[in-house]
């Protein structure tokens, strides 16, 4: 007979749980060196035998009292009366403090099994147990285990299984002293709260204690005032004598039981955990250090970003210009096919331009995870508080702001960490400020478009600088006006120091590279054939000018001066330029060399270095004369004269052409509509299509970009240049400064809906920061076009 | 609220502690939900404490029950302590 149980994993956070949630199910859900990792419940299934198990991760907690959302989640889950069992996860190598849980696990009564995780942590510190003894003191199965090289995961979910099935221990009972336990006996003895607790599914004695406590929550469901004001009898005379709060009381009774178990099952040989981790401290938190080594950190994991990222994009940027080549060439040249515009211009000018910069944003999400590993989050939230409250945020505002470089999706969701109030709100509000990864492939296409090589760096910081500062202007506003009130003092768990795993994090990767490549397929495909379809229809099929016709007269204008160059007549003009082609070809090939080097080196005109170039290019033009002397002269004017001119004549005509078409098509129209709108921004209604598209994604932005100006090459060189062409610096920045901070992207505005409570923030959000975009493009590009 | 008449009148502050220095709990002052989150992380009546940080602005480092625990000042000054003794 197969049967269906619910099991699910708490604990206190960073105790592994998601870690070995992992192990069991085989899923890759995140986990982190530091608290509040997983914020969200997550679902797996496995099955043991006859019976299947709903297997439950959740946010981590520190008791059944929740303090934060995250913890309510958690609360509500281990509640739950569906739950069979519950996995109490502990960090064995900090017992003291992480069975506080397990105690509220055994006073509540529910069917619980121990993980004695993070064991070899707890071995290495030189600790001696006896999970027996700790079994039966405490009166639930404990199972040791490793959770990241998932030693004892199968033995742990049997053994949650076999409590579900036959029946756990009897948990055992915390002795609070003589007076509570008496008014606790007392209490419990009554009818009427044996009927509430009935009703409740909960221990008597629970109930009890719980009202002994004075707990609101508990007290409302009961709504009976004649056993609260009971209670409230019993437990004034103890608190009084023992002069604090019976709460106080319960917990330090929590604390004492937990050290008679440890006193019992486990033999502390050497305090180690920490020293290490406080000597890093030292350092990394020092109170005049701690910020400048934040700041080298994060400018560390750019630059490790860009610097890696670069090869692996011309990799990628080759793959795809190959695959255009090859997918463009099944047609004849010149070829009017609408599925060959699809294939070329609209999937592979469009996702392909987009995956091209994936390299960079899977790097940025590793260099994250190094950190997410390292324990350093917790530190950085720490060093920044101070800072952030002069802003109206906080230094647990920090690591969900640090996660928004990534994605801002799991960054909004990550301040569910932070107390419920307004100051989450701001967090909330700014973050689309804190520019993700997939704004960053709007930056690798514009910035080295439009800046020397030596200013791309800087224009890159700035833009990330700018994103921060607007996001810490803007909360601290908010927090002023709308938005104000008091700002919760900081409670932040530092974990011990750890040394992130290269496996954890290229695993983190590579999920991330699946998750992207889904997005690439899906969402940004769908948008790019959207936005093809928009500016290929209506075609065109009478045009303005002659097109075919300027065409052919720009050849034969060509053969002309070829046949006049190399005084032969038109007729076998054709043979003359096969005869020089080759000559052509290598003095051609020796310009664009030196083109691309002198454009390499930036090195200003008349300066020595430019000069030595210059000649080092005539002495090689020169030695190719020596070569040819009969030939060279006919060959250079035929080069500059016939075929510049002509392939000059052949472009033009071909953008005309496109543009005509695309002024016809639906994005034309529509872009046409919303032009006036954007040109005080130095935005054409092309960027104004593609700003529109970046609202499905970001990254449709580029496949946009490389949609209007595709023109059958679909390198991302050959767009640049393009680019260049049409746009000046100016525009560019202005451009970049409106993509980083207008409107964020749908899934954005979904998230900020479901966390801030309402359509209304999410609104407010999309809105708001539309209108800063607009107003800081527009003052930079009207003072940068009167006085640049 | 409910110190002992000796507690309240020379109570001392976990945020008048020394870096460095090791003291007890004596109780906490503040709100229901506060006090049940700092019990939970243990920072219970008894529990020694040790001022591991503490710089002139910002929050602390404290050393509780074998973990590290970051605290802004507003909640140390809720935090009354006693010489261990
Ligand atoms: N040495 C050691 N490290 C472990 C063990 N189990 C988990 N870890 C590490 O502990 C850290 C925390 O693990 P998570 O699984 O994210 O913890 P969690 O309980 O899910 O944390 P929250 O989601 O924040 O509540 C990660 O860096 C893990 O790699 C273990 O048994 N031994
Ligand atoms: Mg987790």
């Amino acid at each position: 007979m197969s049967r269906r149980i619910r099991v699910a994993l708490a604990g206190n956070p960073n105790s592994g749980k998601t870690t070995l949630f992992n192990a069991i199910t085989g899923a890759r859900q995140r986990v982190g060196n530091y608290p509040g990792v997983t914020v969200e419940r997550r679902e797996g299934k496995v099955r043991v035998g006859e019976v299947e198990v709903d297997l439950v991760d959740l946010p981590g907690t520190y008791s059944l009292t929740a303090y934060s959302i995250e913890e309510r989640v958690a609360r509500e889950e281990i509640l739950r009366d569906d739950v069979d069992v519950v996995i109490d996860v502990v960090d064995a190598s900090n017992p003291d403090r992480n069975l506080y849980l397990t105690t509220q696990l055994l006073e509540i009564g529910k069917p619980l099994a121990l993980a004695w995780n993070m064991s070899d942590l707890a071995r290495a510190a030189g600790v001696e147990m006896d999970l027996e003894k700790l079994s039966a003191a405490l009166g639930a199965p404990v199972v040791e285990t490793v959770g990241h090289r998932g030693e004892g995961a199968d033995r742990l979910l049997r053994t949650a299984v076999e409590v579900a099935t036959a029946g756990g221990a009897t948990p055992a009972r915390v002795h609070y002293g003589a007076e509570l336990d008496a008014a606790l006996d007392a209490l419990a003895g009554r009818s009427d709260l044996a009927a509430a607790a009935a009703k409740l599914r909960r221990p008597a004695r629970w109930l009890a204690l719980k009202l002994l406590e004075d707990d609101e929550d508990v007290a409302a469901r009961v709504g009976d005032a004649a056993m609260r004001e009971a209670a409230r009898a019993l437990a004034a005379p103890i608190a009084a004598r023992a002069g604090d709060r019976i709460e106080a009381l319960t917990a330090d009774a929590r604390y004492g039981f937990i050290s008679g178990v440890c006193r019992a099952a486990l033999r502390q040989t050497a305090q180690l955990r920490h020293t290490t981790s406080d000597r890093i401290d030292a350092v990394l938190t020092h109170w005049l250090f701690g910020i400048p080594i934040f700041l080298l950190l994060m400018f560390g994991v750019f630059r490790f970003t860009f610097a890696l990222g670069e090869p692996l994009m011309g990799v990628l940027e080759r793959g795809f210009e190959w695959l255009g080549a090859t997918v463009g060439g099944w047609w004849p040249a010149g070829s009017d096919s609408l599925l060959r515009s699809l294939l070329v211009d609209g999937v592979l000018g469009g996702v392909g331009g987009v995956i091209t910069f994936v390299p960079n944003i899977l790097l940025l999400f590793f260099a994250i995870s190094l950190l997410e590993d390292s324990g350093y989050m917790a530190r950085a939230a720490f060093v920044t508080d101070h800072l952030m409250r002069k802003f109206g945020l906080q230094g647990r505002s920090f690591i969900p702001m640090l996660l928004g470089f990534g994605c801002t999706v799991p960054a909004i969701l990550a301040t569910r960490t932070l107390e419920q109030g307004r100051s989450r709100l701001a967090t909330i509000l700014v973050m689309p400020l804190m520019s993700c990864g997939a704004r960053l492939t709007i930056y690798m296409l514009l910035i080295p478009a439009f800046f020397p090589r030596r200013l791309q760096a800087p224009v890159m910081w700035s833009i990330y600088v700018i994103g921060i500062a607007a996001a810490f202007t803007l909360a601290r506003l908010l927090r002023w006006t709308l938005l104000r009130g008091e700002t919760h003092p900081l409670i932040i768990e530092l974990p011990p120091y750890r040394w992130p795993t290269l496996r954890s994090a290229l695993l983190r990767m590579l999920t991330q590279a699946g998750l992207y490549l889904r997005k690439a397929g899906t969402i940004i495909l769908a948008i790019s054939i959207v936005l093809w379809a928009l500016t290929t229809f209506p075609r065109k099929a009478v045009f303005e000018r002659d097109y075919d016709g300027e065409a052919a007269r720009a050849q034969s204008a060509y053969e002309a001066a070829a046949a006049r160059i190399f005084e032969t007549t038109e007729e076998e003009v054709a043979s003359a330029i096969g005869r020089h082609a080759e000559l052509t070809a290598r003095i051609a090939a020796l310009r664009a060399q030196f083109a691309e080097r002198i454009a390499e080196e930036e090195s200003p005109e008349g300066s020595p270095e430019r000069w030595t170039l210059l000649a080092a290019r005539d002495a090689g033009l020169a030695r190719l004369r020596e070569e040819e002397p009969a030939r060279f002269d006919r060959a250079l004017r035929y080069l500059d004269e016939a075929l510049a001119p002509r392939d000059e004549a052949l472009r033009a005509i071909e953008a005309a052409r496109r543009m005509e078409r695309m002024n016809y098509s639906f994005a034309g129209r529509i872009g046409r509509r919303m032009e006036p709108a954007i040109r005080p921004l130095g935005f054409d209604w092309r960027i104004g299509t593609a700003l529109i598209g970046a609202f499905a994604a970001k990254e449709v932005f580029v496949a946009q970009m490389g949609i209007v100006f595709s023109i059958g090459e679909d390198s991302v060189a050959a767009l640049r240049e393009r680019l260049r062409a049409e746009y000046t610096p100016l525009t560019a920045f202005s451009l970049l400064l409106f993509c980083l901070l207008s409107a964020p992207c749908m899934a954005t505005v979904a998230v900020t809906r479901q966390e801030a409570g309402g359509w209304r923030w999410a609104a407010f959000q999309f809105v708001g920061l539309t209108a800063v975009a607009y107003l800081v493009s527009l003052t930079v590009y009207q003072i940068g076009s009167r006085w640049l | 609220m409910t110190g002992s008449p000796q507690t309240s009148r020379a109570a001392r502050r976990l945020s008048d502690v020394r870096a460095g220095e090791i003291v007890r709990v004596a109780g906490v002052d503040s709100g229901h939900a506060l006090r049940m989150r700092l019990l939970a992380i243990g920072l219970s009546p008894g529990a020694t404490v040790r001022m591991m940080q503490r710089h002139r602005i910002g929050p602390c480092i404290l050393a509780v029950r074998g973990a590290r625990l970051a605290l802004g000042r507003g909640m140390l000054s809720r935090i009354r302590v006693e010489p261990v003794s």
